[in-house]
């Protein structure tokens, strides 16, 4: 078992087989440095529990393919991404600190699934994003490719 | 309100280029007009060549298409729709370049998303249907020539694109004249290459592995052997 500690004191203990889907601690285990606790002074606890439940169920990733469980993973991995902005951006930086690379791919297509297709004026204000162009400039962009902005997939929607 | 716009961390500039970089073009064409910063991330060079290599990745062949050309018309249909669906899906790709100028238009090759188009030999473009912009050139003429072949190829070496231009007559007089196109420089440059006497280099060359062939013959009887030549 090794130990993680969030950024605000809780400890959590996890099976090596599957903290060693972070390359980082596994890295650090490899080298003899994972002896105690490992603190991960840029993830809370709310964030690493989110983390510990995907590196647990994605243990076996190899075996699923065997056992036929890879719906189940599928579905899993669905589930897991049914989450707000805030709490998906929080678990990106966690997998990226931690180095956790199908966690990364995941999180960030489900990110730009989410954003495919959307008005500009929806990402702002899906992601509180604060349009800092002038209207010429904004206008020159759209002269640029004005087919882009055109199309009935264009969503406005903010969900 | 004030709440959540605090509450939405701001992720660092790379990792909103990994999201960002699995979207495709047309999104994406728009998405630079949300902001400054986002504006200058898809717009940067470090972007583009990223967004290329993910999509080149995909390993379900999303952005992947296929060039497809019956007489003067181009279409294009998505390798997951040919290997996925039953029935293909199959959407004309018009090129502004082709509707201008009405001349026979030919593929001379596709590197990256970029196409190269000759017409009538004469004419030459370079085109992202991605983004629908295109590079027309002046028509080449001379006096003397009798074919002009092309090859489009991907220089990774020096990241550039270049076009191969080879201008050739077998006659009494033979001349050969080769020129090489970089999309960089945006120049010709001559390279010196002396053909046996009159080699015939066959359509357009073909891209592989970083060199741009061609396949060709010496003398006007073709049944004495092909080789392959390539410029790189």
């Amino acid at each position: 078992m090794v130990k993680l500690k969030s950024n605000d004191d809780k400890e959590f203990e996890v099976e090596e087989a599957a903290v060693i889907q972070s390359e980082m601690i596994k890295n650090m285990i490899e080298d003899g440095c994972a002896t105690s606790v490992i603190p991960l002074p840029n993830i809370d606890s709310k964030t690493l529990i989110k983390v510990i439940e995907y590196l647990n169920k994605h243990i076996n990733m190899g075996k699923a393919a065997e056992t036929g469980e890879e719906d189940d993973l599928k579905e899993f991995d669905e589930q897991f991404v049914n989450m707000g902005w805030e709490e998906l951006f929080d678990v990106i930086m966690a997998a990226n600190y931690l180095n956790i690379h199908e966690l990364m791919e995941l999180c960030c297509q489900s990110a730009a699934d989410r954003l495919k297709n959307k008005s500009v004026r929806a990402v702002r204000e899906m992601l509180k994003i604060t349009n800092d162009l002038t209207e010429e400039e904004e206008q020159e962009i759209i002269n640029d490719a004005p087919w882009a902005f055109e199309g009935p997939e264009i969503d406005d929607t903010v969900n | 309100m004030e709440d959540s716009i605090l509450k939405i961390p701001i992720l660092p500039v790379e990792l909103v280029t990994e999201i960002l970089s699995r979207l495709p073009v047309k999104t994406l064409l728009t998405f630079r007009s949300v902001s400054k910063s986002w504006l200058a991330l898809i717009s940067s060079l470090d972007f583009i060549k990223n967004h290329l290599r993910i999509s080149a990745n995909n390993k379900d062949y999303a952005q992947h298409r296929l060039l497809l050309r019956y007489k003067c018309i181009l279409k294009d249909c998505y390798l997951r729709s040919l290997l996925c669906n039953s029935v293909m899906e199959v959407s004309r790709l018009d090129c502004p370049v082709t509707d201008q100028h009405k001349t026979f238009w030919s593929v001379v090759g596709s590197v990256n998303g970029l196409i190269c188009l000759t017409g009538g030999e004469k004419a030459l473009c370079i085109w992202n249907p991605s983004i629908r912009k295109y590079k027309t050139f002046p028509d080449f003429i001379t006096d003397w020539m009798v074919r002009i072949v092309y090859g489009f190829g991907y220089d990774e070496f020096n990241d550039d694109y270049k076009v191969v231009r080879c201008a050739y007559n077998y006659g009494d007089r033979p001349r050969f004249d080769i020129k090489v196109y970089s999309l960089k420089d945006d120049s010709w440059r001559s390279i010196r290459y002396r053909p046996p006497n009159g080699m015939r280099f066959w359509g357009s060359g073909n891209f592989v592995n970083g060199k741009v062939h061609w396949a060709n013959n010496i003398g006007p009887d073709r049944d004495k052997g092909w080789n392959i030549i390539c410029i790189n």
